[in-house]
């Protein structure tokens, strides 16, 4: 599967000791594909400073591998209707311009009904469910 | 490209052709791929094992930690 995940999910799978986010990165790093934009991996670097207080050295080693481990795409331009609505999602973006079987995510974010995505949007627990399918 | 020559046991190298024919890839595709998410996974494991340990300091051990801590921005 082509997999997106949201800056949370990325966050938590590296900072956590617990939790299905580190379970689900391993597996989609042994048997699926990663997509990842730069607004993702800005919105990584954001989260890791500014809540975690980790430092520049250790920010940049993290995203040099999520780098590594995934392809990077530029997410499809926001449509009319998403704007009109002051509706905009970086991460379904990046889902639709990676077309993407599944967006991991823990935010609430409605579908863009003028878009045509295809990615399945779910929660990180529902990974396996997907996975299996 | 660089290349490099691996010795591997006969029983490994039988499931390599085992499984190249079963999925249509040459055994050379197989084993790169292989030995690419080994890597990017121990890359994780080593990443990770140095990040937990800040976001420990902080009282954050599970996801539901991190999530709090991201929400209260």
């Amino acid at each position: 599967m082509r997999v997106v995940l949201d800056s949370s999910v990325l966050i938590a799978a590296h900072v956590t000791r617990a939790g299905a986010c580190a379970e689900l990165y391993e597996e989609i790093l042994q048997r699926h594909d990663l997509v990842l934009s730069r607004q993702i991996l800005d919105e990584v670097a954001r989260g890791l400073r500014s809540r975690f207080l980790i430092g520049d050295d250790l920010i940049e080693q993290a995203l040099a591998a999520m780098t590594r481990a995934a392809q990077l795409v530029e997410p499809s331009p926001a449509t009319a209707e998403a704007r009109r609505i002051g509706y905009d999602s970086a991460d379904r973006r990046t889902a639709a311009a990676a077309r993407a079987d599944v967006l991991v995510t823990v935010a609430d974010i409605p579908p863009d009904p003028a878009s045509r995505e295809a990615a399945a949007v779910i929660r990180p627990v529902e990974f396996w469910k997907h996975a299996q399918a | 490209m660089a290349t490099i020559t691996l010795r591997v046991p006969d029983e490994l190298d039988l499931e390599l052709e085992r499984q190249s024919a079963a999925q249509g890839v040459s055994k050379s595709d197989l084993a790169r791929e292989a030995l690419r998410r080994h890597l990017l996974v121990t890359d994780f494991r080593a990443l990770r094992a140095e990040l937990m340990a800040r976001a420990q300091a902080l009282g954050v051990h599970t996801d539901d930690d991190a999530f709090r801590v991201l929400k209260d921005r």
